[in-house]
């Protein structure tokens, strides 16, 4: 209880000191809303709309992908699309790199790797973390790009 | 007795698609879940829907009795149906392993949770009391291997399952299932079987053809899970005496067992016309 107490004392006094806001607690949700939103968006604005296109496709397929056939196998799937010339390459490599920077964050699932890297060297109790953080994540990347992205390709 | 109740074990024969309407999660058509631990669940309202449904095809059975009036006929609220329908909740979970058939899955939590269940509706029950570490499973046998296979996860495996907790699954299991029971069971630790119950669930990918050109509508790709067949779930049904005083309570469970249960199928959920949500109902006896 006195915690708590210290806690609106000191968010209390931190309204004439706005800079610091460290000690706000934010929920997961909200991290991972923040992290997505930022990532959509850069791909919302690229100049291939196409590859933005296919990026909202494949973000909507991609959670599918990983309840059929396990996070490993969708990420290597991903991995091999990846192509920085052709839109269809671009959208899967924005996807990928969205992914494994997440996992690579300091409270992620693979702190400082690559998240396929990660998959391969940790034990399977990691790996079950991984595959629920990595559909948690995907819920808010396919909303932010159904919301952010218009239009669709046409052969999905 | 002013009240019987029946206990129905339920053995998904064809895919079950018992929807929670669109989501936003993982998939665009979930199946419903329990919200609290994520188990797959069909809610008491689409169970009794179905059993109503069925009655109707059923010559000479009192459905305004059991299931109450029709809202559409103007008097819904004149009395209550003497059937209490509840949610079918999951029992054994079908998980494809690498290293054989696919197996039956369940935890703890599940295991304690039947035991309260078979309680409450008068059966003397068994006790489960296995504790399985993270990453272990208690098989029905034990296998050859140490290392069980579910989905991509590998299990140790060093003991059964106690025989106590077998015969608490084998008392609602029809017995015919006996011996796959033994061969197929694999009882894991209550965080596994929660993300198994997610990552776990087969999805398809379903798609609308333009007739014309036979290539995919534009906008028509959607993803929808469905419970595997073999599933295995099971209900109560809570009979008693009738509002409208034309049945006993011992009358309506011979109307459920007897005239509507008289072809033990009964169909539950989404997508009838394409041959899913057939579960085969199999009536788990009151003690002796």
């Amino acid at each position: 209880m006195s915690l708590k107490v210290k806690g609106i004392a000191r968010r209390r006094s931190d309204k004439t000191q706005s800079s610091n806001m460290t000690d706000t607690p934010q929920t997961m949700q909200q991290k991972r809303a923040a992290f997505c939103y930022e990532k959509v968006t850069k791909i919302a604005g690229h100049e291939k709309q196409d590859a933005a296109k296919r990026f909202k496709a494949y973000a909507n397929s991609l959670p599918a992908m990983v309840q059929m056939n396990g996070l490993g196998q969708a990420l290597a799937f991903a991995k091999s699309k990846c192509d920085s010339e052709k839109p269809e390459g671009i959208a899967w490599q924005h996807l990928y790199d969205l992914i494994s920077e997440w996992h690579g964050k300091n409270e992620g699932c693979y702190t400082g790797q690559d998240v396929l890297e990660g998959i391969i060297s940790s034990d399977m109790h990691v790996y079950r973390q991984a595959q629920a953080e990595t559909q948690a994540l995907m819920v808010w990347v396919k909303q932010f790009a159904r919301a952010e992205i218009k239009g669709s390709i046409d052969h999905a | 007795m002013t009240t019987e109740t029946l206990f129905l074990t339920l053995v998904a024969e064809t895919s079950i698609h018992a929807g929670a309407s669109e989501s936003e999660g993982v998939v665009d058509l979930p199946v419903q879940r329990e919200k609290h631990n994520d188990w797959p669940f069909v809610a008491g309202s689409g169970m009794k829907g179905a059993m109503r449904a069925k009655a109707q095809t059923i010559e000479g059975l009192d459905i305004k009795t059991l299931f109450g009036p029709d809202p559409k006929d103007n008097n819904g609220s004149d009395y209550a149906g003497s059937l209490q329908v509840t949610d079918a909740r999951l029992l054994l979970l079908p998980v494809r392993s690498l290293t054989g058939h696919y197996r039956w899955i369940c935890c703890p939590a599940l295991l304690k949770r039947l035991e309260r269940d078979l309680h409450r509706a008068g059966r003397n029950n068994v006790v489960f009391n296995d504790e399985v570490g993270e990453g272990e499973a208690l098989p029905g046998k034990l296998p050859g291997k140490t290392t069980l296979y579910l989905e991509e996860y590998a299990f140790s495996v060093k003991d059964r399952i106690a025989e106590s907790g077998l015969a608490l699954l084998k008392s609602v299991l029809p017995e015919d299932h006996h011996d796959e029971l033994e061969n197929k069971l694999a009882v894991i630790s209550d965080d596994y079987f929660r993300h198994l119950c997610r990552a776990a669930i087969p999805v398809n990918a379903h798609i609308a053809i333009d007739s014309d050109t036979k290539t995919v509508r534009k906008g028509k790709l959607w993803y929808e899970e469905s419970l595997a067949p073999d599933t295995i779930m099971y209900t109560m049904i809570v009979v008693q005496k009738s509002r409208n005083g034309k049945m006993s309570a011992a009358e309506g469970k011979t109307a459920v067992t007897e005239q509507l249960f008289a072809t033990p199928y009964l169909q539950v959920g989404g997508n009838e016309t394409t041959g899913m949500g057939w579960f085969k109902v199999n009536q788990v006896q009151e003690d002796a």
